[in-house]
């Protein structure tokens, strides 16, 4: 039951999340506002630079397709490279969503409502950029579906000792939940836009995506209920998800990659890569569409205190790792983490280390942690650190194994960089028209949250 | 006021307004009461008395179940149905199975939990709610809150529950009817679609058919049916005469055999059994004989054919004197060379095989014409 | 109407016993097992066998057939209209024959499907090859199906037939007979008596018949020499087996030599060690470039090739004075006055020690001692080791001028023939005719070629495909591949061998000997038509001694079963050396030639690949990584690493080489062990014509100079290097050479390991899992690194085996080569002159295979007779397995790069090994077809597999015999003897793998007194 907000003292009570005067109309108009009328020349652009990133790598991912792998710069010893990497890195970015929608919910952040609908669209957005490259990067595409265990005339099932199989159903069961979770969310304000539509085909659309909601007690009572559980899953899967992705090293027998501190190191590393492309989606969008009184700086400071705990994590996770190459005193091992910082491909990991734990450390400054142009070299900095950690733990440890003989030194081609910059247009297309279709901000949690949104006392009845 | 009335719906401002009303309607036993809300409004389900919702009990088992199906799935297919050795680890490697199990657990947890809570308790979708097409749905999206009373089975007292409503302080009033005839709009929308749908299945049907049919062969997709290798017995372009199989060339010698030198049966009457006339060999002389010379020679080397009566030439009568009487290794240079009618048979029959029917014939040669110092 | 009691009842039956109710017998049993397929029993506890495993494979591809039946093409069946005795479809018939390369001859055993050569292994019955070969006879399969190959005659460029050809060439040969005048032939060095006979008819109708036997890369050095020292231009047969001590003067006997496997056999078997007992011979090498030989010395010199008639000579004072051994009789030791060791050694800045370990080693093993000069030397150094060998008395012992090779013609050197075409230039030819030859390519002075022959009324070209010289010649004649021809060959005079041909003419080509035939027979001599009756008849004639009992038939096929004859030999007697050629020499060796002004001597040598360019257009041989340097479709000039720092260049610097006025541009390639101050350049590529060979490598042959000229050597001369200012990526296979300090390959000395034995700690982990179980076989393999020489033999034969790609110069860059079998090579110690170790690696087929474990779709999973195996149309391509191979032995189709083949190409694929298309993973399989082939032989005749019975294409090929193969469940097998040596380890095993492949810990064997590569 609720405590009255107005008899805590001052420190305890909820902080306001928003700036100036605000009903639940006035937010209705804001947010949902934004689905009707005309978008901005600014939108278009954007689309059309994004569309055209995703053609770009459409097209290429086509020519890999008849040509073979080979176009790309994988080779002997050298099996994967830029397809993991991209991977690795977009299941990476999904996982601030979850984290955003779920924990900090069960954590009861109030300052989650305003980001939680948009991180959560994100993690869909990027799971999906993810899910191509397991694809495109087999031999052979058009078996690849061999990998799911169904009854067939070989009578030969996949081979569930293998972390590959292990990510298959991880990653489609994160996909699968993530959706429902942000579908669930979505459905009470879809209402509202169904209300709202004037268009003929956007509100059979709205209709029919809304299941006839009508927000009765009995209903949201289920609902909230139902929501909760979910928050409390899919944070189990979120720890789960990106430690099986990183089960696909840890598993294995090269040196570099047979490391038991991956799965907690991969998961912070995610969640750390996340926040930072949160942030920069969240600072566009808020100047976009012009909602800086719901995401307000306190939002900003607070995902920026998150971004520089990370950090830090980070910045124990690569000593630790170093230690334990130094102290397991396994030569193997041992070459590889000198490989890292002085091989051939030094300059990637001062790259990774300076970007992901030296230049967050701005943040420990209050004043950068609410300016835009400080928290973007941040955001960016980490997006790219992250992207090239996963190239030194992938290319590097493969490119120098065991036997010296089959050393070699990899280098990716054009088609590797396209691909990559195509995954980037989808993810962006896609948030694009995210926000102009759906709302933004997760209206009804808002709502719920208002002064005096909720009554104060169980009104006492009984006279 | 033909149509039958389904509830009596109130409107106020705050939520604050909704709990007090509904308190203050809630022992006046008027009809079911029903509250519609913009957003969650705590507290209102203990004014109306809901019951805790089932909904974590489900989950978990859901999520047993999930769990209990994985691992149970991939011990059968790896362990029992189809059990390979991969990497020396056992059969059933139960360690390796747990991160999937895990993720199964999830799958059924999360979707009966979603899913579940919509399906069986809200009972959605369903589009043809009273309110869904009331003048009230839309503020009550927005930012209003609504106290139905609707009716039980026993009718509803429509002025009664106004009065209650508009004492209890509703700004608005409306009353909800049961809707006539032709249903809210959703529904004709979809029945209208339907066939559009169905369309729309038929077409995916066909697509799938034709596309498992002839995606799989189209270039690049290779399934290694086709390999350039000239395998044997395969016909080849690149031949003159078409023959992927090669003869050998005319006077050379492989390893695996040694050409036959005689060319009259006179020079191979030289030639000695070299087998011993065992029942080793003589059995080996029997299966090759009648695998290959008693359809025409006969079962008895009589010369009467077994399955060719109706064979033009006359097979030769091998009991005949002049037979009997010709050395063994003539008997062996035609079966090496053929005579008359009979093609050769060294494609057919090792040289062992073919001394060893050399004896069988002579053994049924013998036994036919026994002496009498054979049966002493 | 039939009743129902009078009803006919039908029964079939498959044999009257059967039909009469008799068991069946035994042979009708067996014969049962022999038809379906022997698979290996089951999985203890464990319901699918191998046998269902592969039915339902077979169920996919049907199943995939299904879903494609309106595309996919099928196959129409063809069988013999009528059936060849010796023929069964599927099953390989093998055919002795020879391949001769220069003067060598090799006894081989071709393996033939259905008539079509698809493998080439040594002949088993030779007694110098014993089931050894070549690895470029290995290759040389590739050339008959070369899409490059003439298919029909050609007149001034047009498709003729022979016809049109004959009209052309009769008349113009007539004219000249009539005219007397001279006609040039120019062939290949002639060792077949029978191929001699058909010149010396065709001599007798055309008496201008100039012949001219040349062989590029014969050096005038030693031909010079011998016939110096001892009146005969003979090259002794060399008896590695009987030497303890053996001194090789840039001499690479191990390499790119002609006899090398019979060499390497004779040599490995002094080095092969059982026990902690055995002794082992030792062998010195004084060399300029890092040769094969070179890396497989005790104790290796980088001397100058200069200087190294100097040692020689040096040594034989050393010899006279220190060890007392006699100077041959009428030599003053005055003569050897000027070469005093301390001198010497300075000169060479070699240890003093070592030089002085070395003379007392050679003194020590007296007649058992031998010592090799390589071919590029010149004269003194050939006069001086035949020198050495005298008073050593190892002539007549290791050296066996007995035995020598007799060629019936030549070998004559590129300068002879030059010498020709002058002449010819001078006089006119009424005809030049070229056999076989490429004198357009490889001829120094290609001006003097042309002009020499251009103004000929007939320029004739008989060969294989339109090379240099071709282009050169309006009528060019195409000739059969030699596994389409006959012949003989004469090595020594005690052997004799035969070549038949294992398949048809494939085109509308003739046999060489019968082109030459049939212009002797229009030319009105009396000759049989068919090449093959004359051969026939001159083996009736000089051959076979009609007083044997033996038919001659009988008699000559077999002779042709065995592909050789052996004739009784001349014991070995020791010549005696004339002093007045070791007092020239002496003379010569004492003043080192110098190289005015430009620094750096050159040092031509056959490439051990492409020999002297006649293999440039065979694609496994440019693919083969070269033993040494590991580089692949190329010849980077080699440079010793302080010259290099000296000059200022790197490893792929394109450098501008100068020499004998002639210049050219080269990728560089720092050589660790490269003799200070000169430059080696392998021969043999940078051809102009051939789709593969084009533009591969640099043509170094304009560099090669006369004999005669101030280097002594055609393959010396004085050069400069100077930067080109570009760079050019070689193709190298290897990109690492040291070994980080990481015991992958290990070794000790002969001393240590006689003394203390090779103690090793087993470094197996713990395991979780219960040890799998092997219920019939486990198969394994044991590798001799002792023995291995690295030549690089199982690697062409696994290629050819089991249908690996060929993928090119710019896949192999970025490290996509395809071989199953490849030979890592290490150096060890500081670069100057470092330890060489090489080391066969192929799938260890681990028993714990981290491979299998991470295969998401179960495409590689373990066998229960313990092989790694793969289903190749399961693999989906993740490369998962590949990343977790430690060995790095699993190789994949990065592109589409064989199942685009077509014919002829693709009629060398071997049809027992699926090709393998893009996308799919692919690794060694023990040569599983050949282990399935025994076991159904086996199981036909009702036996158990012996012992050495299946040999994978790589232990046939090793000359060696350094790679053993057999069941580890065994104890009595060669291959458990040998994984239980104390010698024998497992690379990695530290990780848990539990491989199936031994290794034998290498043992060298230093002189005391020298500092030896300690292991």
């Amino acid at each position: 039951m609720k405590a009255d907000a107005a008899a805590l003292p001052e420190r305890l009570r909820p902080r306001a999340v928003f700036q100036g005067v605000m009903t639940p109309g006035s937010l209705d108009d804001q947010v949902l506002g934004h689905t009707a009328g005309t978008p901005s020349p600014l939108w278009y652009a954007g689309l059309a630079i994004s569309l055209s990133a995703f053609a770009v790598g459409a097209s290429l991912i086509l020519y890999t397709f008849y040509t073979g792998i080979g176009v790309w710069g994988n080779n002997r010893p050298v099996f994967w490279a830029f397809d993991i990497i991209n991977f690795v890195f977009w299941v990476g970015i999904g996982h601030a969503g979850t984290l955003i929608s779920a924990i900090l919910l069960l954590l009861r952040a109030p300052w989650r409502n305003a980001i939680a609908r948009f991180a959560e669209a994100m993690t869909i957005f990027a799971v999906m950029c993810a899910g191509i490259f397991p694809l495109i990067h087999v031999g052979r595409p058009w078996v690849a579906f061999w990998l799911f265990p169904y009854p067939n005339q070989r009578a030969i099932w996949p081979n569930f000792r293998s972390p590959l199989l292990w990510d298959v159903f991880a990653v489609s069961t994160y996909f699968s939940v993530s959706l429902l979770f942000w579908y669930l969310g979505l459905m009470p304000d879809i209402a509202s836009l169904r209300e709202r539509a004037t268009g003929k085909v956007r509100k059979a659309l709205y209709t029919v995506f809304s299941v006839g909601w009508r927000g009765a007690s009995s209903h949201w009572r289920h609902y909230e209920k139902a929501y909760l559980l979910l928050a409390g899953l899919a944070t189990g899967l979120v720890l789960s998800v990106h430690s099986v992705v990183s089960f696909d090293f840890a598993v294995s027998i090269v040196p570099g990659w047979h490391m038991t501190i991956f799965p907690p190191y991969f998961v912070a590393g995610a969640i750390f890569a996340g926040f930072a492309m949160v942030v920069i989606v969240l600072v566009v969008v808020r100047e976009t569409m012009r909602l800086e009184n719901l995401i307000t700086d306190y939002h900003l400071d607070a995902m920026n205190k998150v971004i520089l705990g990370m950090s830090c994590l980070m910045g124990y996770a690569y000593i630790m790792e170093g230690f334990t190459a130094w102290y397991s005193q396994n030569a193997y091992l041992h070459h590889i983490f000198v490989q890292y910082v002085w091989g051939s491909y030094g300059w990637a990991g001062w790259l990774t280390i300076a970007c992901n734990v030296a230049i967050p450390q701005l943040l420990w400054v209050p004043r950068f942690r609410r300016s835009y142009p400080a928290m973007l070299l941040v955001a960016l900095g980490v997006t790219v650190g992250m992207w090239f950690e996963r190239f030194v733990i992938i290319v590097v440890s493969l490119h120098h194994d065991y036997l010296p003989s089959s050393w070699h030194l990899y280098k990716p081609t054009p088609v590797d960089l396209g691909i990559l910059v195509g995954s980037f247009g989808l993810f962006f297309t896609l948030v694009l028209l995210f926000a102009r279709v759906l709302p933004v901000i997760a209206t009804s949690e808002v709502k719920a949250t208002l002064p005096g949104a909720q009554p104060s006392h169980r009104g006492g009845g009984h006279e | 006021m033909s149509e039958r009335a389904f509830a009596v719906l109130g409107l106020f401002d705050s939520a604050q307004a909704l709990v007090d009303a509904a308190v203050r309607l809630a022992p006046r036993r008027l009809g079911r009461l029903e509250a519609y809300t913009p957003y969650p409004v705590h507290g209102i389900d203990d004014v109306l008395g809901a019951r805790r919702s089932p909904l974590a009990g489900m989950t978990l088992v859901a999520g047993a179940l999930g769990a209990v199906t994985a691992m149970v799935f991939e011990w059968w297919t790896s362990a029992v149905d189809y059990p390979v050795v991969t990497g020396g680890k056992a059969p059933f490697s139960w360690q390796a199975f747990v991160p999937i199990m895990f993720e199964v657990t999830v799958l059924f947890a999360t979707f009966t939990a979603g899913l579940g809570m919509l399906h069986l308790l809200a009972r959605l979708p369903f589009f043809g709610h009273p309110i869904l097409s009331s003048k009230a749905m839309a503020s009550i999206t927005r930012d209003r809150f609504a106290l139905a009373v609707e009716a039980e089975a026993g009718g509803l007292d429509v002025e009664a529950a106004k009065a209650a409503l508009a004492g209890a302080g509703a700004r608005e009033i409306e009353v909800l009817t049961v809707p006539a005839e032709r249903g809210p709009f959703p529904l004709r929308f979809l029945s209208r679609s339907a066939l559009g749908i169905a369309a729309a299945c038929v077409a995916a049907g066909y697509a799938t058919y034709w596309g498992v049919k002839l995606i799989p062969v189209l270039p690049p997709m290779v399934h290694m049916l086709e390999q350039p290798r000239l395998d044997a017995q395969e016909a080849n372009a690149f031949f003159p005469d078409g023959h992927g199989m090669r003869p050998p060339v005319p006077g050379t010698v492989d390893r695996e055999h040694v050409p036959y030198p005689f060319r009259t049966q006179e020079e191979a009457a030289a030639l000695v059994n070299p087998l011993p006339r065992t029942a080793e060999v003589l059995r080996l002389g029997r299966k090759a004989y009648e695998n290959h010379c008693a359809v025409c020679h006969g079962a008895l080397v009589n010369g009467v054919p077994t399955l060719t009566p109706a064979y033009g030439a006359k097979p030769a009568n091998l009991q005949s004197r002049a037979i009997r009487e010709v050395a063994d290794g003539q008997i062996y240079h035609v079966i090496v060379r053929g005579k008359n009618a009979m093609p050769s048979y060294a494609a057919d029959l090792t040289e062992e095989e073919r001394w060893a029917i050399v004896h069988y014939v002579r053994v049924l040669e013998r036994a036919q014409n026994a002496k009498d110092e054979d049966l002493r | 109407m039939m009743r129902s009691d009078g009803r006919r009842r039908l029964r079939y039956w498959r044999s009257l016993a059967e039909y009469h109710g008799l068991p069946p017998t035994e042979e009708e049993r067996v014969a049962e097992a022999a038809h379906g397929a022997a698979g290996p029993p089951e999985f203890p506890g464990d319901g699918v066998s191998r046998r269902r495993f592969l039915g339902l494979l077979g169920a996919s591809a049907a199943l995939a057939a299904g879903a494609s039946c309106s595309r996919a093409e099928r196959g129409t069946i063809v069988p013999y209209t009528k059936r060849p005795p010796e023929v069964v479809p599927g099953v390989a018939n093998h055919y002795a024959s020879t391949f001769q390369e220069g003067t060598s001859a090799f006894g081989v055993l071709v393996k033939v499907r259905e008539g079509r050569p698809i493998h080439i292994e040594g002949n088993d019955e030779h007694p110098e090859f014993a089931g050894k070969t070549h690895l470029r006879a290995i290759a040389d399969l590739l050339r008959l199906y070369d899409p490059d190959r003439l298919r029909r005659p050609l007149l001034y460029g047009k498709p003729a037939t022979w016809a049109e050809a004959d009209g052309r060439i009769v008349p113009l040969l007539r004219a000249a007979a009539a005219s007397r005048g001279p006609v040039l032939l120019v062939t290949g060095a002639v060792v077949s008596p029978t191929r001699m006979a058909v010149l010396e008819d065709l001599r007798r109708v055309l008496p201008g018949l100039r012949h001219v036997a040349v062989e590029p890369l014969a050096g005038p050095g030693s031909r010079d020499a011998a016939v110096a020292c001892f009146g005969e231009a003979l090259t002794p047969r060399l008896r590695f087996d009987r030497a303890d001590v053996i001194l090789a003067l840039e001499s690479d006997f191990l390499g790119s030599d002609g006899q090398a496997p019979i060499a390497i056999r004779e040599f490995v078997s002094r080095r092969r060690v059982e026990g902690r007992g055995d002794s082992m011979s030792r062998l010195w090498v004084l060399e300029a470039g890092m040769s094969v030989t070179g890396t497989n010395a005790d104790h290796r010199l980088p001397v100058r090739p200069s200087a190294s008639a100097a040692v020689a000579f040096a040594l034989a004072r050393a010899l006279h004075e220190e060890h007392g051994i006699a100077l041959p009789a009428g030599l003053s030791k005055e003569v050897l006055s000027a070469f005093g060791l301390d001198a010497i050694a300075g000169r060479v800045n070699a240890p003093r020690a070592l030089l002085d370990a070395l003379a007392a080693d050679l003194a020590k093993a007296g007649r058992a001692a031998l010592v090799v000069a390589g071919p590029s030397l010149p004269a003194e150094a050939h006069v001086a080791s035949s020198l050495l060998n005298v008073m050593l008395g190892a002539e007549g012992h290791t050296v066996d001028a007995a035995a020598a090779c007799r060629p019936a013609a030549g070998p004559a050197t590129a300068e002879d023939l030059a010498a020709a075409l002058r002449e010819a230039k001078a006089g006119g030819v009424a005809a030049a005719i070229f056999w076989g030859v490429n004198p357009a390519y490889w001829l120094p002075d290609a001006a003097l070629f042309k002009s020499a022959i251009a103004r000929a009324p007939a320029r004739i070209f008989i060969g294989l495909d339109r090379d240099e010289t071709a282009e050169d010649c309006p009528i060019v004649l195409p000739e059969h591949h030699w596994l389409e021809s006959w012949g003989d060959y004469e090595t020594s005079e005690d052997l004799l061998s035969l070549e038949q041909p294992a398949i048809g003419p494939l085109y509308d080509t003739r046999q060489g000997e019968e082109i030459l035939l049939g212009w002797a027979k229009a030319l009105g001599a009396v000759v049989p038509a068919g090449y093959r009756e004359y051969l026939k008849a001159r083996w009736r004639r000089e051959v076979y001694s009609a007083a044997s009992p033996v038919p001659f038939e009988s008699f000559w096929s077999a002779a042709l079963h065995d592909g050789v004859l052996r004739r009784p030999a001349a014991p070995a007697s020791p010549r005696a050396i004339r002093i007045a050629a070791v007092e020239t020499a002496a003379s010569a060796a004492a003043v080192e030639h110098a190289a005015p002004g430009m620094g750096l001597t050159l040092l031509l040598h056959p490439a051990v690949t492409v020999y002297d360019g006649r293999y440039a257009n065979n694609g496994w041989l440019q693919e083969l990584p070269d033993p040494v340097t590991t580089v692949t479709w190329g010849n980077p000039a080699r440079l010793s690493p302080a010259d290099a720092r000296r000059l200022g260049l790197e490893d792929g610097d394109v450098v501008r080489l100068e020499a004998r006025g002639r210049s050219l541009e080269v990728p560089l390639l720092v050589q660790p062990g490269q003799a200070e101050g000169t430059v080696s350049l392998a021969l043999g590529y940078g051809r102009s014509t051939g789709s593969v060979a084009t533009g591969v490598g640099v043509d170094a042959w304009p560099l090669m100079g006369t004999g005669s000229d101030a280097a002594g050597s055609p393959f010396l001369a004085a050069a400069r290097l100077t930067s080109a200012g570009t760079r050019a990526e070689t193709a190298t296979a290897q990109m690492h050479r040291s070994m980080e300090g990481r015991d992958i390959v290990r070794s000790l000395t002969l001393a240590r390991y006689a003394k203390a034995g090779f103690e090793q700690e087993k470094r197996e982990p713990a395991t979780l899992f219960p040890a799998q179980e092997f219920p019939e076989h486990k198969w394994g393999m044991a590798i001799d690194l002792t023995a291995c020489v690295g030549c690089g033999g199982c690697v062409v034969a696994c290629q050819s085996e089991n249908n690996v790609a060929v993928v090119g110069p710019e896949q192999v860059r970025r490290g996509r080569a395809m071989h199953w079998m490849r030979i890592d090579r290490y150096f060890d110690g500081s670069p100057d002159n470092p330890r060489v170790v090489h080391q066969p690696m192929l799938c260890q087929q681990c028993d714990s295979a981290p491979c299998e474990t991470v295969c998401p779709v179960n495409a590689t999973t373990h066998s229960p007779d313990g092989l790694n195996q793969m289903a190749y149309n399961r693999c989906v391509g993740t490369r998962y397995c590949a990343n977790n191979c430690p060995y790095k032995v699993r190789r994949f189709n990065f592109l589409e790069y064989t199942a685009a083949k077509t014919e002829p190409e693709s009629l060398v694929f071997n049809p027992e090994v699926t090709v393998r298309p893009r996308g799919v993973m692919e690794k060694c399989t023990f040569c599983v077809q050949r282990i399935d082939d025994v076991r159904q032989r086996a199981k036909g005749e009702g036996r158990a597999v012996r012992d050495g019975e299946i040999v994978p294409a790589c232990a046939a090929a090793c000359p060696a015999t350094a790679i053993v193969f057999g069941d580890l469940k065994d104890p009595t097998s060669e291959v458990s003897r040998l994984a239980a040596s104390d010698r024998g380890y497992r690379v990695l095993e530290e990780l848990g793998v539990k491989p199936s492949v031994t290794y034998l810990a290498r043992l060298t064997n230093p002189a005391k007194g020298g500092d030896g590569h300690e292991g």
